[in-house]
């Protein structure tokens, strides 16, 4: 994908797929939760 | 709060005079078609590096005097108000297409009123502690510093015991400009400024690539990124570079990308040359748009173009910006000190050697494929090992990028992750400190909304897990930066006089305002600590002047060193200790000097002020203004 810069507008399906949304919203949760213990460990 | 206006109306005064020398720029480039945010950005803009441009050649001819820049500014300023007064728009339709790509929609009104909420607050945080006086170090030494020699001077003079003296000063232009109109606080209202512009910067650069509407979540996620805030509210020159480099790219993007009118590249020329001459670190920039540019070459036909085009643009932002690294070249023999001073220096350093060019440890990360694979997450977790923490790029880049990996492939999406990616690996490898990576966070803001953008793909459940936890992230960021301003909140209010405040935060303001009382203009101080922005008189940095001269080395008795201090020239001394706590150490060497004399004869050195300060991280620092006798 990060070098494919010329592909349309429109490839892809109209919505995202279950999994890949459950996997990012994963990824999410877990960043913000390292984030946010490594924030309190700064006090 | 009547000293917040004036600061306030000279920042106006600034925008309304910059408005004044850039409209007739923009209208001669042919940005007059363009729509309305278009047009106001760039008129600004090219105003104030016409402005800066002026000041500098000003200064270069030795006539930098206060009433013939307020003069000036004031009849351009009035300039500026009849122009906005009777300006029009040309007929037809705009040239730029705020549309972007049609693969989404605007963002729902909740969203959009929820970002324009706290990248708002963001915003009014960050001026509220820019209406409280500067005492950030680097602007102490540097940033404010230079201009407001320059100033006394009514030149811009060459300082041989001060390191920053030879570095790109375009954005310490305006800052003088500021100056000259107000004060130091004018001049951090105009930092403040460049975050702003940073914001819309991003907002041009986003409008080919996903829209004007999700270009305005990029700009409003760039407000909310803590370093950008935080940076906002002090005269520094970080913000300044990341909004010009941005700039650059959103106007080379319109001419080489879009293949729109070549004249963009006379706009972004000009950018561009801002951009070196406000910091070295352009410099990255220039080599992190390398490959975009060869990946614009592909079509044969267009090459010639192209090039034409980006001849253009390296000579003119060489017109702007080159004066400076001429100026370094000429007093320090290298065009970037102290950089490569090994290579442009050698025979100096080995008897006064300067801190190399990239020492071990601005690099903490390591240099390793590992370690640069897991430098994005280092970023965010570790800034205190990157800068501090004052300059991190906070969480939302790190949690809503690799989303990319899920989301739709994008029409420019991978150019500017190229250029980002580029930028990134030359920062890891060089040094890894956050503030350097301000220029990335508009393109980064822009993939950030692209990925905002497509969670509204998501099923529901997880799509308002998503935006609950994102939102909750940049609420908490918000609410950090207005708790961050609270002690600025009630000086800036007027509630406290600057005076005041002063006395109370910055911890060399003391000893300053004694100077200024006792000590004629031309009394020249050699100091201990390098914050000296609020003394009158001509301030030298000890730690380079014994560099640079040894002069500790040829007090041979302890009872010589008045003498020989004053046969250099200096009449008065400022000794800064740090007795406890976390802060900066001052080197000893002068404090242990001016000890043992004091012991030998009490009567050559007479002290005329000795304060304990305690900082707000709790560093207790001693502070001594000696007059030599």
């Amino acid at each position: 994908m990060l070098l494919d810069s010329h592909r349309a507008h429109f490839d892809g399906p109209p919505a995202l797929a279950g999994w890949k949304a459950w996997v990012l919203v994963a990824w999410i949760v877990v960043a913000l939760a390292a984030y946010g213990a490594s924030m309190l460990s700064w006090f | 709060m009547f000293s917040s206006l004036i600061s306030l109306l000279a920042l106006a005064t600034i925008n309304l005079a910059a408005y004044a020398l850039g409209r007739p720029v923009a209208i001669g480039l042919g940005l007059d078609r363009e729509d309305q945010l278009t047009r106001g950005v760039w008129s600004v803009v090219l105003g104030l590096i016409v402005a800066a441009t002026a000041l500098s050649m000003l200064g270069l001819m030795g006539i930098l005097y206060r009433s013939l820049i307020g003069v000036l500014s004031l009849s351009a300023a009035f300039a500026g108000i009849g122009l906005l007064a009777t300006r029009r728009q040309m007929p037809g339709e705009p040239l730029t297409s705020t549309e972007g790509t049609q693969a989404c929609s605007s963002p729902p009104p909740w969203m959009a009123r929820g970002f324009a909420l706290l990248a708002g607050a963001a915003a009014a945080a960050a001026l509220i502690a820019a209406l409280a006086p500067p005492t950030a170090g680097d602007a102490h030494c540097y940033h404010l510093e230079l201009p407001k020699r320059f100033l006394a001077e009514h030149r811009i003079v060459y300082l041989p015991y001060n390191d920053n003296s030879t570095f790109p000063l375009l954005t310490e232009m305006w800052y003088l400009w500021a100056l000259a109109l107000d004060g130091g606080v004018a001049a951090q209202l105009v930092h403040w400024e460049m975050g702003i512009l940073c914001v819309l910067a991003a907002v041009l650069l986003a409008t080919p690539i996903v829209g004007r509407s999700w270009g305005w979540v990029a700009g409003a996620l760039v407000l909310l990124t803590p370093g950008i805030n935080n940076q906002m509210s002090a005269p520094l020159n970080d913000v300044a570079l990341a909004a010009m480099c941005t700039l650059t790219l959103a106007a080379w993007w319109r001419a080489a990308v879009n293949d729109e009118s070549p004249r963009w590249y006379v706009v972004a020329g000009m950018a561009a040359g801002a951009a070196l001459g406000t910091k070295y670190t352009a410099l990255v920039w220039a080599a992190a748009m390398t490959p975009a540019w060869l990946w614009t070459m592909r079509p044969v036909a267009r090459r010639g173009t192209l090039l034409r085009g980006t001849a253009v643009l390296a000579v003119v932002a060489m017109s702007v910006g080159g004066v400076w690294y001429v100026r370094a070249a000429w007093y320090r023999g290298n065009p970037v000190f102290p950089f490569l001073v090994e290579v442009f220096n050698a025979a100096e350093i080995q008897h006064a050697p300067v801190v190399g060019s990239l020492p071990e440890h601005k690099a903490p990360l390591g240099q390793s494929p590992l370690g640069w694979a897991t430098s994005g997450w280092q970023a965010t977790m570790r800034p205190d090992i990157l800068g501090g923490r004052a300059h991190q790029l906070g969480p939302v880049f790190l949690v809503a990028l690799p989303g990319l990996l899920l989301v739709r492939r994008l029409r420019g999406m991978g150019l500017l992750l190229g250029v980002a990616g580029v930028y990134w690996t030359v920062w890891y490898l060089s040094r890894q400190n956050l503030r350097f990576l301000f220029p990335l966070v508009p393109l980064l803001s822009v993939a950030a909304a692209w990925v905002v953008a497509e969670m509204r793909r998501m099923p529901q459940t997880p799509r308002w897990v998503a935006h609950a936890a994102l939102g909750g992230a940049m609420a908490v960021i918000a609410v950090v930066a207005f708790l961050r301003c609270g002690d600025r909140l009630w000086v800036a209010l007027g509630g406290e006089s600057r005076h005041e405040w002063l006395l109370h935060n910055e911890p060399s303001f003391a000893a300053a305002e004694i100077a200024n009382r006792l000590l004629p203009a031309s009394a020249k101080i050699l100091s201990q600590d390098y914050r000296t922005f609020y003394f009158d008189q001509l301030v030298v940095r000890e730690s380079v002047y014994r560099r640079e001269t040894r002069y500790d080395r040829q007090v041979t008795r302890p009872a010589e060193l008045s003498t020989q201090l004053r046969l250099r020239g200096f009449s008065h001394l400022l000794l800064a200790e740090t007795i406890a706590g976390p802060g900066i150490r001052f080197d000893p060497t002068l404090s242990r000097l001016v000890d043992e004399q004091a012991q030998a004869d009490r009567h050559a050195i007479q002290v005329l002020a000795d304060y304990h300060f305690r900082d707000s991280d709790g560093t207790l620092r001693r502070y001594r203004l000696a007059a030599l006798r």
